[in-house]
């Protein structure tokens, strides 16, 4: 007979598994997948099926359709229905070459930050846009597994850029999905393959997705993913492969996309897809249009001519596997297995080129479709703390250089490409003229020498330099990235130790105000349901942080002496008085001196992990 | 930074003696080894506190694993930690021979010579091994390694951009 399990009041209740997924927020088509009984799966709509189109309807009276329901407008609404939105995260119009007069829709440039999409007399962000498709993917995740989310992993191009990944981030938060990391992309399918196999070795992932293409290489060894490189082109996808179909088009028809109407331009679009599509398997497809403007017209599409005019895409693509392979340090011999991730890697051009390009039969026995966000769930699952500590862990690299601008217009490196992630670097600068009191801090992302020719992410000035003689005045830049891939910047004088710590937050991007702003509407009630959502937050994180204290001090509570128990003691007691009868600020101050409290024992808790960490090898080597 | 963790110079943290001559294999796999217990990933769940001290410990072991890696930068850090600062951007003087011999790698790099990349390895080659035999107790030579070391640059320099 089996046992009732009785919690003791007080003691942490919650034994029961925490509820993560991944997500796949895709160009073309976005998915959601669950770790369930130690396999990951993908989550199924009601209807049976696994994708979900990444694009959504804007209708007149403000309601919103998404995935297929969307999909169904593509021709019939094409101003209003948005697809590709991933493109244009973290994009100004100027950025998008000629993407932007093959879209249906109307975007609008913003004199400061990331461009909008203009939808009759609204403007929206394409970070809303994604918001609207991360929130269907989490109504579905919740619906199957009958509870809340705790946390998702969202993957992200490995070439994606500060912006673009601050995008990411900011559209989960207005879809209310708390985002345990963001992961890229190809290190999401390394990981869906290499546990799957249990093989260890040297791996090349080639992820041709809708508007993205990755390659990077990992080394899976000791149960320790470490990505090696990466590289790729954040513009180029099957996406290209439609425009080059349409274009072909056009020069048959003698038009051009100016004179045509967004109807007649989601018809050519349409088309081109359901071509590409075809010539998968087929040699050979008749196109027809039936829109008046287009008299009837019909053609056949070889896959020969087809791949004609792809070619210089595919070539694209093999010259960044060639700088990738390079960067590496590894040789053509050192591969051991060639992944393919991504719709666009059906294309069979793409497969034989690979193929010759790697010498090596590639692995596609995961969908591509599936496989990063199979991938990503088995990380949520790691990281929302279903498993108990021996699982693999993932290295990854940061994809682009980052520097500052000197004299001269030129930027200083203070990352390099590639660099294993987390990392802080610091570089000392000086002033360049007498009593300087003033200096202008611009970052920017790239690996090119000038300025104008990186993406510019930030500029801030730091004040109340002393005046000094040039060259006198020390000033101490540290760059900061997470394991997100995200940057912070601080920066600090050093002769008077003054610092100015700022929070970069991408000029591109959204500003905090921004976001706010569209939370609130997100709500039917604006500023009350704000508030009540917020308490209700720092609650939750109060008893959390309260509970992992009180674990944490039954394990190692000898590490700190009777003075500093005591401190902390009262600490977490005013956190508990609190919590039962304090406004939202209040509770948020009290939370935020208890984890100053616990600095102390933080650290020699990690001190001691350590030190345990090379007792056990010592041990091991002996 | 009071802890245990962040005092500890770079062979220590990955459980070597300061040493110029090191086994690749074996840091790698301390190295890995440690980031298993450090790294963001492994504490997750725990108190923001404890989040922030991982990511700093993972970047600075990060850090030490870069430096000890790289030939140039361990001589570099072996140096400063006998008081003897390399001063890569500050120290610019060099031995005129030695830039003589820069100058005509670069020209012949300018006129696409296919042969120069091969010798500037072997060259590489030759001064990390000099510089060891500089670090070694039998022929201990700080001030030579010094030099080796800035030397090192220059060939590195070099080889980052042929790529």
């Amino acid at each position: 007979m089996a046992l009732l399990q009785i919690t003791e009041p007080g003691e942490k209740k919650d034994t029961a598994r925490q509820y993560a997924v991944g997500i796949d927020l895709g160009t073309s088509y976005s998915l959601v997948a669950r770790v369930e009984d130690d396999i990951s799966e993908i989550l199924p709509d009601e209807k049976g099926r696994f994708l979900l189109p990444s694009i959504v309807h804007y209708s007149q009276s403000g309601e919103t359709l998404t995935g297929y329901d969307a999909k169904a407008r593509l021709l019939k609404d094409p101003a209003h229905t948005i697809f590709s939105a991933k493109r244009l995260l973290g994009k100004r119009v100027s950025d998008l070459d000629q993407i932007a007069q093959h879209l249906p829709y109307q975007l609008s440039d913003e004199s400061k930050g990331m461009l909008k999409i203009a939808l009759d007399s609204k403007k929206i962000s394409p970070v809303q846009v994604s918001a609207e498709i991360l929130k269907a993917l989490k109504e579905r995740a919740e619906k199957t597994g009958g509870c809340s989310l705790a946390g998702a992993v969202i993957t992200v191009p490995a070439y994606f850029d500060e912006t673009q990944r601050q995008a990411t981030k900011d559209a989960a938060k207005l879809a209310g999905i708390p985002v345990l990391r963001l992961l890229n992309e190809p290190t999401a399918a390394a990981v869906a393959y290499g546990l799957d196999h249990q093989a260890e070795g040297r791996f090349v992932v080639f992820d041709l997705g809708g508007g993205t293409f990755d390659v990077s290489i990992l080394h899976f060894t000791q149960g320790v993913f470490e990505v090696l490189a990466v590289g790729g082109d954040a513009t180029l996808g099957g996406d290209d492969f439609d425009r080059a179909i349409v274009n072909y088009l056009l020069s048959l028809l003698s038009m051009s996309l100016e004179d045509l109407s967004a109807d007649a331009r989601a018809e050519l679009s349409q088309l081109a897809k359901s071509a590409k599509e075809n010539l998968t398997i087929d040699g050979l497809v008749q196109l027809t249009l039936k829109l008046p403007v287009f008299n009837g017209f019909e053609a056949a599409l070889t896959r020969q001519t087809f791949e004609g005019l792809i070619a210089s895409h595919v070539d694209t693509a093999l010259s960044a596997c060639q700088k990738v392979l390079q960067d590496s340090g590894l040789s053509m011999k050192e591969i051991d297995q060639v992944i393919l991730v991504g719709g666009s890697t059906r294309v069979p051009l793409i497969r034989k080129k690979v193929t010759e390009f790697f010498q090596k039969e590639p692995l596609v026995s995961i969908d591509p479709d599936k496989v990063v966000a199979l991938g990503a769930a088995i990380q949520a699952d790691i990281l929302v703390g279903n498993k108990s500590g021996d699982e693999a862990l993932l290295l990854d690299v940061t994809p682009l250089s980052l520097g500052i601008e000197t004299m001269g217009g030129l930027v200083e490196k203070i990352i390099d490409r590639n660099t294993t992630i987390p990392i802080a670097r610091a570089q000392e600068f000086t002033t360049y003229k007498d009593g300087q009191n003033a200096m202008l801090i611009h970052v920017l992302q790239g690996e090119r020498e000038k300025v104008e020719d990186c993406r510019s992410l930030a500029k801030f000035e730091l004040r109340d330099i002393p005046a000094l003689k040039a060259g006198a005045a020390k000033i101490l830049i540290q760059f900061q990235i997470d394991a997100d891939g995200l940057l912070s910047v601080s920066a600090k004088e050093m002769t008077t130790n003054k610092a100015a710590s700022i929070q970069v937050k991408p000029s591109y991007g959204l500003t905090d105000t921004e976001i706010e702003t569209m939370l609130r509407e997100s709500f039917s009630h604006g500023e009350a349901d704000m508030q009540q959502r917020s308490l209700i937050e720092q609650k939750v994180a109060g008893e959390q942080l309260l509970d992992l204290l009180k674990t944490a001090l039954q394990e190692d509570g000898e590490l700190i002496d009777a003075e500093e128990t005591r401190k902390l003691n009262l600490a977490m007691q005013t956190l508990q008085e609190a919590l039962q009868q304090d406004p939202v600020d209040a509770i948020r101050e009290k939370i935020n001196e208890l984890d100053k409290a616990s600095q102390t024992f933080a650290e020699r808790r990690m001190d001691k992990s350590v030190r345990e960490a090379l007792t056990g090898k010592n041990v091991e080597d002996i | 930074m009071n802890q245990e963790f962040f005092k500890k110079n770079y062979f220590e943290l990955l459980g070597f003696p300061m040493s110029f001559e090191i086994n690749q294999d074996k840091l790698k796999e301390n190295f890995r080894q440690l980031q298993r217990v450090v790294h963001p990933d492994r504490h997750a769940n725990k108190t923001d506190q404890e989040k922030r001290l991982a990511m700093q410990m993972a970047g600075h072991l990060n850090t030490a694993f870069e430096t000890l890696t790289s030939p140039v930068n361990r001589a570099a850090y072996l140096l400063s930690l006998e008081n003897m600062p390399v001063d890569f951007e500050t120290n610019t003087s060099m031995a005129p021979e030695f830039l003589m011999e820069q100058f005509e790698i670069r020209e012949r790099i300018a006129e696409k010579d296919t042969m120069v990349r091969a010798e500037i390895e072997q060259k590489r080659s030759q001064l990390i091994l000099a510089l060891a035999d500089c670090f070694s107790d039998s022929h201990q030579d700080l001030t030579a390694a010094v030099e080796k070391t800035r030397q090192l640059k220059f060939y590195d320099k070099l080889l980052k951009e042929l790529t």
